[in-house]
């Protein structure tokens, strides 16, 4: 084996180690892996990523938001109703958040919701 | 030289992966449950104690029509025992008066009464149709002008109260209205299709039923 091709498989090896490193501890990375659980119907493992990073950032809205649908997908309503109100007073502009928080009010208390926010368009997808 | 720029390129390529891309939410659609205020096995039985009947057409017992439609509804849906028993309801205040309805309950285990207040009223409304496209050939012409049409409206304010304390577990108000190219159409049949709607909104919630809907997940 060259001494080239010795660098780039230990150059790929260095970056796998980073890559298993920052999705281990990165919030950021907690927080997408709650969402791939999600998306596989994982909600229990969700919801444990999602506290995760709670317990490493309090203020974030990303994971009280994402905790609140995980709640409101198991009924958890009161849950979700805390940490809907927990994100929309660390980010009461959030559009995304103020979406959610609009359609759970709907499901709990038909036709007593705000329906004044539509589907904010000025956000990156 | 060639082999460490793609190795380079790779762990590039890793590292963005690893990062995720720009996108800041997710769109799901989940199924929901539907909420319910209530626990119907909770109660025993669901009593239908009237309704304050604010208007109604002249030779029409809305109280009766309304409990007549609705106490099988309950039945069915709910599984609950019902029971049909009037209450004099002196006013609307007599809805939030926890001690008239835990002496209403007293010694008949746990109830559920439903009671409430309602309306029906006709009117007799003139409409401009607007009219036909000329680019379509339709068989059947459709009037023009102003025409009449017979408006009915019904509300209905709903409480379902717990016997045993005396507290509104569901205060919800409907209000539903349907026009008739018939001046002459009938108060039952218009209140059929009336509460028919009513019944659709109210048992959707109860029956805690999935539905799909669509929430936002937070990636950043």
């Amino acid at each position: 084996m060259s001494k080239t091709t010795l660098a780039a498989v230990a150059l790929i090896l260095a970056g796998l180690f980073l890559a298993a490193g920052c999705a281990a501890r990165h919030p950021g990375d907690q927080i997408r892996f709650g969402i791939w659980a999600a998306d596989n119907d994982l909600w229990d493992e969700a919801i444990f990523r999602w506290k995760k990073v709670l317990s490493l950032d309090s203020r974030s809205v990303a994971a009280h938001n994402n905790l609140a649908v995980a709640y409101e997908r198991k009924g958890l309503w009161e849950e979700a109703r805390k940490e809907y109100e927990a994100a929309l007073k660390l980010a009461p502009e959030n559009s995304w958040v103020r979406l959610n928080f609009n359609k759970f009010k709907e499901n709990l208390e038909p036709g007593k919701s705000d329906r004044k926010d539509k589907e904010p368009q000025d956000e990156k997808k | 030289m060639r082999k460490n720029s793609r190795a380079v390129l790779g762990l590039v390529l890793l590292l963005a992966a690893c990062r995720g891309g720009g996108d800041t939410y997710r769109k799901m659609r989940l199924e929901i449950p539907a909420y319910s205020p209530f626990q119907a096995q909770e109660f025993e039985q669901a009593v239908f104690g009237g309704f304050l009947v604010v208007k109604e057409p002249e030779g029409f017992d809305l109280n009766k029509e309304i409990i007549d439609y609705m106490s099988p509804e309950f039945e069915r849906r709910l599984q609950f025992q019902v029971a049909v028993r009037p209450i004099a309801l002196e006013g609307d205040e007599v809805f939030r008066n926890t001690d008239f309805w835990k002496s209403q309950s007293a010694g008949e285990g746990r109830s559920l009464f439903i009671t409430g207040q309602a309306e029906l009223t006709r009117e007799t409304r003139k409409s401009v149709l607007g009219r036909p496209r000329p680019d379509i050939d339709d068989p059947e012409p459709q009037e023009r002008g102003i025409v009449e049409r017979a408006l009915f409206v019904f509300n209905l304010h709903l409480y379902l109260i717990r016997g045993d304390t005396g507290e509104i577990v569901l205060d919800r108000e409907f209000k539903e209205t349907k026009a008739y190219p018939n001046t002459q159409q009938r108060a039952d049949f218009a209140f059929y299709d009336l509460v028919q709607r009513v019944k659709t909104k109210l048992f959707r919630p109860g029956l805690s039923e999935d539905r799909l809907q669509e929430r936002y997940l937070l990636v950043k």
